[in-house]
């Protein structure tokens, strides 16, 4: 029996059609990262607006469905939320937004979108990544 | 196979039993050189049955169907 659990509708559907992918104008600060072990490469740009909101969140690579999809999905999550709001985004919330509980190799894929976002804050606020947020991936 | 990912693929062959290799296969200049993220290789060998081959082949369809 087929089981795949794992390419679930919301998935596929980020995957096929993802949300704010693409270059980002007057970004504030970008970031990228990969996963040499699998060939995902994503990058995330971020537009700091008034208030320390997240204004614009664009990103982009060369990526599995799972990844796609996830960077897809915390893009919209974190759109227009508060830069220490969209940094403190937990791997719980995330997996939650996504639905799945992937197995330790998928859950890189999943997670490596949050993590380069994260770094994209760090680095436009000069901040140096928390050792909790750099073992993310 | 369309634009379906090498994981994703290996994923959907996991789901029905079938073990592939999926990734860079610690050969990244052979990547580099063939333009690609990643890579899938299904080896069979002597202990390999056909009804294997064909969960193989039916995967391979689904994962096209699904992600290409």
């Amino acid at each position: 029996m087929v089981d795949e659990s794992m390419y679930r509708e919301n998935i596929l559907d980020h995957y096929k059609r993802p949300r704010n992918r693409g270059k980002l104008a007057h970004a504030s600060c970008c970031a990228e990262g990969d996963n040499p072990f699998c060939g995902d490469e994503i990058s995330f740009c971020i537009k700091a607006g008034k208030g320390g909101k997240l204004e614009e969140v664009k990103f982009d690579g060369h990526a599995c469905a799972i990844c796609v999809a996830s960077a897809s999905i915390l893009s919209e999550e974190v759109s227009g939320k508060k830069l220490s709001d969209a940094r403190a985004c937990s791997k719980e919330k995330l997996l939650s937004l996504l639905g799945i509980d992937p197995d330790p190799t998928r859950l890189k894929c999943a997670l490596l979108p949050l993590k380069v976002m994260k770094l994209a804050i760090y680095k436009h606020l000069g901040k140096k990544m928390s050792k909790e947020d750099e073992d993310l991936v | 196979m369309g634009k379906a990912h090498a994981h994703d693929v290996g994923q959907v062959a996991s789901d029905v039993g079938v073990m592939v290799r999926a990734g860079h296969h610690c050969a990244q200049p052979l990547m580099e050189m063939l333009g690609e993220a990643a890579t899938v290789r299904a080896s069979f060998y002597i202990y390999n049955t056909e009804e294997e081959a064909g969960r193989l082949a039916k995967a391979v369809k689904r994962a096209s169907e699904l992600l290409g």
